[in-house]
């Protein structure tokens, strides 16, 4: 999967309304919350087989920060 | 807690065929067992082909002899909050932990696979009756298992099958390490906060309630889902 592609299932799975993209600040969302926090580990085990902890998450500040988690993983 | 119970049994020296997805640990605990000549074990996927397992347990019976207990303790939890449920990861789920239970127990109450007494014990969970947010599927899949012995123990109760489960609370399993590593929180230690006698609960613990549902000496219990949770849920 694409980075682009992953970053529409994150949009879609923590049901994001607002406009985000890599320097959106994650506390900036209302949708993020811990419950998201669960999600998008789902989401890294489920699209790019990588089974990260809640630890890797609340190291991540932005979106962006979120999408580099999985940088080994993605498609070209 | 499948495997807690398989040393408890192995240790009153009770003849047990172990079934798991990997060969690994089923050979892991035939080392550990006190008396493995009389632990026996296949491999087998409880998340697929589900259709097929009341002929596995005849093809069991037959190798290894009629069955006289059966404990379900196949059970898998993935985190899933609702944003990201998906219909075939549900169902998949649902088959280790409720279809496989229901056409397992078909298989073995039949008269040629078992014992003139038969005594079935599920492992549950207390999820059942509390949820946890982002087990959605886990929660709904034990609540089912919990009517699955409620009207079970009602079908069966004539023909001298038993049928009970056990509920437990947070346990220190493989499978509630991994729920720590993706929970912001630490689930166990917050467990240990919300039982009255602030410790983790030991798989041990739970088998030994199995042992009991298992044996003559639990006669008069049937069709229960018990709560054991070191009064977790007492609130």
């Amino acid at each position: 999967m694409k980075k682009e592609e992953f970053l529409e299932k994150f949009i879609d799975a923590v049901q994001i309304e607002e406009d985000v993209n890599e320097h959106t600040d994650l506390s900036s969302l209302d949708e993020w919350d811990s419950l998201a926090s669960v999600t998008v580990l789902a989401l890294f085990n489920k699209y790019l087989g990588l089974k990260l902890t809640a630890q890797d998450i609340k190291s991540c500040m932005t979106v962006g920060d979120i999408l580099n988690l999985g940088r080994e993983k993605y498609a070209e | 807690m499948g495997r807690a119970s398989v040393l408890r049994l192995n240790e009153q020296g009770v003849r047990v065929v172990g079934i798991a997805r990997r060969g690994n640990k089923l050979e892991e605990l035939k080392a550990d067992c006190l008396y493995s000549d009389k632990f026996y074990y296949e491999t087998r996927d409880l998340s697929s082909n589900i259709e097929e397992l009341p002929d596995f347990v005849k093809f069991l019976a037959e190798k290894y002899g009629k069955f006289s207990g059966y404990v379900h303790a196949a059970g898998v939890l993935n985190p899933c909050p609702l944003g990201i449920f998906d219909y075939a990861d549900a169902l998949k789920d649902f088959n280790t932990n409720l279809f496989s239970a229901v056409m397992l127990t078909k298989g073995i109450s039949i008269k040629k696979c078992r014992q003139d007494k038969l005594n079935i014990v599920y492992i549950s969970s207390i999820a059942a009756k509390t949820g946890n947010p982002g087990a959605l599927t886990y929660g709904m899949s034990k609540a089912a298992l919990n009517m699955a012995v409620v009207t079970l123990a009602q079908e069966l109760g004539s023909q001298k099958v038993r049928l009970n489960s056990v509920m437990p609370g947070g346990v220190d399993t493989d499978m509630a390490e991994r729920y720590n590593e993706v929970l912001p929180y630490n689930y166990l230690e917050k467990v240990k906060q919300n039982n009255v006698f602030h410790e983790i609960c030991k798989p041990e613990d739970i088998a030994d309630v199995v042992m009991f549902l298992l044996s003559s000496r639990s006669y008069w219990i049937q069709g229960q889902n018990i709560i054991v949770d070191g009064g977790e849920t007492l609130g």
